[in-house]
């Protein structure tokens, strides 16, 4: 690892404080054209599109026919985590409901695992929304079983266990093989250094973006949510997610015309690229963040929340860079248990297997969220639920937390909390 | 079918809404597009159901008309090209073909306010020539009285209220002071 003559860092990179969360700043100083196309792309993360063909609409032209949200904001707020579910049923439309079709016994795997097929009717998203014209697909509803136990010293826990289902849906029945995939829209918090973490990940083999790695790059989650879940084309995704049956749906469809411009579209991943991870605005007390950071590491946390990660990337001005990042991730896919899996409507686990959630900006999500939720799904409504949730790979870690005293339990998601 | 969960015990899966080889959707009434607000919107609502006001934005600050709580405006707004803002609008975004206007009003109290809108589109509130933060937000994707309503912690005095990113040329607005 890296690159002859490039410059070291000494402190961690990527962190930097929001004073104004509606002008989240890049991690490095930026000018000139780099500068220009990071505001164009935050102008373009923050527009709500609107319906290919409204008149005068310009560049904001390209939404649906069907589709989630009309901006990437309304998912992302600000590059920050989407609104989980809060009550029992339909899940938020800031939710993204994917849809797999699991093959039927002795058929064949996906020949890519980073988009498997869908629904045959409903495609590989169930879109709540639709523009006027048009039907929307559908709805997913969470009932939640609470499951209430204690931990060794007595203190009570709750998690809720969720059941999806669909509804109000719009085209007709759904498969019995396909499993209801719900997705809150994670941060986009240092993502290009998470990206320049060095070591490939293999072409068909787990990614770094995505609850489950499905995408190998920033570029591939980004046109895959463009055109899947609000369904504006762009030049690498020239299709939206309608299928044969929705014919009304794919009459609008131009391939040849898509509706993110190729300058756009750069513009929005330079956004991303070099979006920072925002600090937390109260600083916490060293001392209390050591011994916080030791107990993290004695109880087997870190093992996959690594603290640091090495980067090796090009500056604006061209020159490589080596720098260490510290976003608690070892970008890895770990099995976490039946408990978290994804299921078929039939109720059979589908993937138990989930990319390590990069814990950096919690600090700063908990000051600013009145009903965080986490995980995939939302399920968990603070850090030590979502602990709890750890299983299979993790069981022994999640034990260990269990076990700790009381103040310990407590030092640690202090510490976690305030990243 | 079901699966075993950590803690043992079956999860059972809603087989009453499974049909034969295909799953249904749930039998569910039709839903009132407006019902999906995560506040207590009653008030809003009924303003919105109200004859609206008609009024014209400003281009520019020193002409805006003032508005009052708890009425409905139809609201009138020029290209936004041709809009003079206090200052530029919070949350930067593309704004071809978007329309916009300034308006303003006066609070005899501090307290919480709810500005509520019939599109999606961007509301700052300026206060002693600043933003005033957002508390928080809801709305509903598919209801237009109103779609999506922002609430503010304000300040007594002149505020002024700047539209943008409209994709109408009119919008319907109403204020009001949040439940206690």
């Amino acid at each position: 690892m890296g690159a002859a003559g490039a410059t070291l860092t000494a402190a961690p990179l990527g962190s930097m404080p929001y004073i104004n969360h509606r002008d989240p700043p890049p991690y490095l100083p930026l000018s000139g054209p780099a500068a220009d196309a990071y505001s164009l792309g935050h102008a373009v993360f923050n527009t709500d599109f609107l319906a290919a063909g409204t008149a005068g609409a310009g560049r904001r032209a390209g939404l649906g026919p069907l589709f989630n949200t009309a901006s990437c904001d309304e998912c992302h707020n600000e590059g920050a985590h989407g609104r989980g579910p809060v009550l029992e049923g339909p899940l938020p439309n800031t939710m993204v409901a994917e849809l797999e079709a699991v093959p039927a016994v002795g058929g064949t795997a996906p020949l890519d695992a980073a988009d498997p097929p869908g629904d045959p009717v409903y495609g590989q998203v169930l879109s709540p929304l639709a523009v006027e014209g048009f039907t929307p697909e559908g709805e997913i509803v969470v009932h939640y079983h609470v499951v209430q136990r204690s931990y060794p010293d007595g203190s009570l826990w709750t998690l809720r266990d969720p059941e999806y289902m669909p509804t109000h849906l719009g085209y007709g029945p759904m498969a019995m093989n396909i499993v209801i995939k719900p997705r809150l829209a994670p941060a986009l918090f240092g993502l290009g250094l998470l990206e320049a973490v060095p070591g490939q990940p293999a072409q068909g083999g787990p990614g770094r973006f995505g609850w489950q790695g499905a995408a190998l790059t920033i570029r591939d989650q980004t046109t895959r949510a463009l055109s899947r879940e609000m369904g504006v084309t762009n030049t690498d995704r020239p299709v939206d997610d309608c299928t044969a049956s929705q014919t009304q749906c794919r009459q609008q469809r131009d391939p040849q015309a898509p509706e993110m411009s190729g300058e756009l579209l750069d513009a929005l991943l330079t956004f991303e690229k070099w979006l920072s991870v925002p600090q937390n605005p109260v600083t916490p007390e060293p001392r209390q963040q050591a011994a916080g950071l030791k107990l993290f590491k004695a109880t087997g946390c870190s093992g996959c929340h690594r603290p640091e990660q090495p980067v090796v990337l090009l500056q604006p001005n061209g020159q490589p860079l080596r720098a260490m990042i510290a976003p608690y991730t070892d970008l890895a896919v770990h099995d976490l248990g039946v408990g978290l899996a994804d299921r078929e409507l039939s109720g059979a686990v589908h993937s138990t297997r989930w990319r390590t959630a990069p814990l950096w900006g919690m600090g700063y999500r908990l000051s600013r969220e009145k009903y965080p939720t986490f995980l995939h799904d939302g399920r968990a409504r603070s850090v030590e639920e979502a602990v709890l949730w750890h299983d299979g790979e993790a069981a022994v870690v999640r034990e260990r937390f269990e076990h700790l005293p009381r103040v310990q339990r407590v030092q640690l998601l202090r510490f976690v909390g305030a990243l | 079918m079901a699966g075993r969960s950590r803690w043992g015990g079956e999860r059972l899966v809603w087989l009453a809404a499974l049909v034969v080889g295909t799953v249904a959707s749930l039998p569910v009434a039709a839903a009132d597009p407006c019902d999906g607000f995560s506040w207590n919107v009653a008030h809003e609502r009924a303003l919105f159901a109200a004859p609206a006001a008609p009024v014209t934005a400003a281009v520019a600050a020193g002409s805006a008309p003032m508005l009052e709580l708890d009425k409905l405006y139809d609201i009138t707004l020029a290209p936004q090209d041709k809009v003079s803002f206090v200052l530029a609008p919070a949350k930067k975004a593309l704004a071809d073909g978007a329309f916009a206007g300034m308006v303003k009003l006066h609070l005899a109290v501090s307290g919480k306010y709810r500005v509520s809108l019939s599109e999606g589109f961007w509301v700052d509130v300026i206060a002693e020539g600043k933003f005033a933060p957002t508390d928080d937000f809801t709305g509903a994707h598919e209801c237009r009285a109103p779609r999506k309503i922002v609430q503010y912690s304000l300040p007594a005095g002149d505020l002024a209220l700047q539209f943008s990113n409209t994709h109408s040329a009119s919008v319907r607005v109403t204020i009001t002071a949040a439940p206690k």
